[in-house]
């Protein structure tokens, strides 16, 4: 079943299409990649999933509800979570703030805003568990800004993932990271692959062939491909928008 | 709690129930600048209508102590609320110009409107009532003294207030959108919202400092709600320490010692409230609480 769906999805920039009419859809938990050179249109596609900005046209339907135009922070309580390519986390907090202010989001009581926050023992514990699952025990009381860059895409991650989102969405997960700490990460997301469905941006082909269900190919704004990593390997549109010939 | 006791042995009552007041006003500003980032440059709004409503309604109906409170806090977190709504549209500069301009306007208002407010020569007579409980007389206020001790409570209480909020969830998500909102929206936070919220209870705390004001001075001067008000109480924050719970109440506390006590020898005073100012901007962005801390620190070394 389709947990994600988008129809003739549009993002205009002025003169500039940077997405243009994607129909796509993502089935539930599965890993689900997308791919295409710099400049495709692929992040501001998750952008525009997540609320961050708004379409030029087009709808996003997400679990056979419309959400097109609602803002970011409705879209995060409905269940959609996003980790940044630009780490986007909250700089002179610590670690610990970091994920804590994201479990609390999903807080419902009204009772809990107004008790002393060190009280709130199910919030802690969830902080504690995504801190724990991504690994970040031992930094829980640096600051972020000080993390060094692989602990701080970490993070992101997890800030994500406090929000106990269904749909997760990785925009280039391992930006920026020196080759011998890409391992860990694809480790934690395909640990992540059996708990929640999830959108991937990725420029790592090995990443991207080695654990997808379903890779998406942009090119110019425009879906040019899709299917699973074996046929998008082979496609021959793909290779060209690839090796530019 | 200490510092409410022994303040009145170095100064006389009226000056050191002024320093409560300021210290009340600052700390609210101080709830927006230092934990959500908004510098509100029209504090004085909120003072002064807090200071207006309990004056009118004490001169035309006699209210008593609480009612009276109540009222100024109302009245300006009405105002908070609807000025609030257009400010937090923007951020940084525009924000604090906005602030302003609804202070200016609100400023001129209150002149022009003689028959309500007084116009230039302010609400005058205003008489303070006694603090009563269920019409039992607890407490004359009108020897400086009592007034004194009333407001140091009344300080003391909403600072307890602010000290618990910042530390409730309501204030981390204050800090984390001052951080960096987008994130926080992304997050799942209405930033708006909690905004708005905040620069509502910092003009409701604004109102009760103006309520004690009025009853103070027994009249609500024009100057109140003026814009120079708004701008002392950014220089006492700043001064004393931006996200530092104590900082407003230290800065409140100089400037309004200096202003009090220095400007009817020299008056001139404000250069040397210029003078710090320009030197803890310089050398301690975090106010005479940082210098404070790095004094004892230093000394805490030489120690050892």
């Amino acid at each position: 079943m389709s947990i994600l769906r988008t129809e003739k999805l549009t993002k205009n920039f002025g003169a500039m299409t940077a997405v243009s009419e994607v129909d796509f859809e993502v089935e539930e938990k599965t890993l689900h990649a997308i791919i295409g050179p710099n400049g495709a249109g692929k992040t501001t596609f998750l952008r525009l999933i997540c609320g961050e900005i708004q379409p030029s046209s087009g709808r996003i339907i997400f679990r056979n509800r419309d959400i097109t135009g609602k803002p970011s922070y409705h879209i995060a309580h409905l269940g959609i979570g996003m980790s940044f390519q630009k780490t986007n986390i909250l700089p002179k907090l610590t670690t610990w703030e970091n994920v804590w202010l994201a479990a609390f989001s999903m807080n419902k009581a009204w009772s809990h805003f107004l008790r002393n926050s060190s009280r709130l023992e199910s919030i802690r514990e969830r902080a504690e568990s995504v801190i724990v699952k991504v690994g970040l025990q031992e930094s829980m009381k640096k600051r972020a800004n000080e993390l060094p860059h692989h602990e701080q895409r970490l993070l992101e991650i997890a800030m994500a993932l406090a929000l106990s989102p269904t749909l997760l969405l990785l925009d280039e997960p391992t930006s920026g990271m020196a080759r011998e700490e890409i391992p860990a990460m694809v480790e934690l997301i395909e640990g992540l692959k059996k708990d929640y469905t999830i959108l991937m941006i990725e420029h790592n082909m090995e990443i991207v062939m080695s654990i997808s269900d379903t890779i998406s190919v942009m090119y110019f704004g425009k879906l040019i491909a899709q299917g699973p990593p074996k046929q998008i390997q082979n496609d021959e549109r793909v290779r060209q928008a690839y090796l530019g010939s | 709690m200490v510092a409410v006791g022994v303040l009145p042995v170095f100064m006389p009552y009226n000056v050191a129930t002024e320093i409560w007041i300021f210290a009340l006003m600052a700390c609210s500003f101080n709830l927006l600048l230092g934990y959500s980032g908004l510098l509100s440059f029209g504090q004085a709004t909120f003072m002064g209508m807090g200071g207006y409503t309990a004056g009118l309604l004490s001169l035309h109906y006699h209210l008593p102590l609480v009612p009276l409170f109540l009222s100024g806090a109302v009245s300006a977190g009405v105002a908070a609320l609807v000025i609030g709504y257009f400010c937090i549209q923007r951020r940084a500069i525009y924000f604090v110009m906005l602030s302003f301009a609804f202070n200016v306007m609100i400023y001129y208002i209150a002149y022009q409107w003689t028959s309500l407010t007084g116009g230039e020569d302010g609400l005058i007579g205003i008489s303070r009532p006694d603090f009563t409980i269920a019409g039992l007389a607890i407490l004359d206020l009108n020897s400086p003294r009592s007034y004194y001790y009333f407001s140091g409570i009344i300080f003391l209480i909403c600072f307890f207030i602010l000290r618990y909020l910042v530390e409730t969830p309501f204030g981390n998500i204050l800090v984390g959108i001052r951080e960096n909102e987008n994130r926080m929206r992304a997050m799942g936070y209405n930033v708006h919202r909690y905004l708005w919220a905040c620069f509502v209870i910092a003009g409701m705390f604004s109102g009760v400092a103006g309520v004690q004001y009025a009853l103070l001075f027994r009249q609500v001067p024009l100057d109140l709600i003026a814009w120079m008000t708004s701008g002392n109480v950014v220089f006492m924050t700043v001064v004393g320490g931006i996200g530092n719970l104590y900082g407003p109440v230290l800065g409140a506390g100089l400037f309004i010692w200096l202003s009090e006590l220095i400007s009817p020898i020299w008056a001139r005073w404000p250069l040397i409230f210029g003078c710090v100012f320009i030197g803890v901007i310089l050398f301690f962005s975090g106010g005479l609480v940082q210098a404070g801390e790095m004094l004892v620190s230093r000394w805490r070394r030489g120690g050892e």
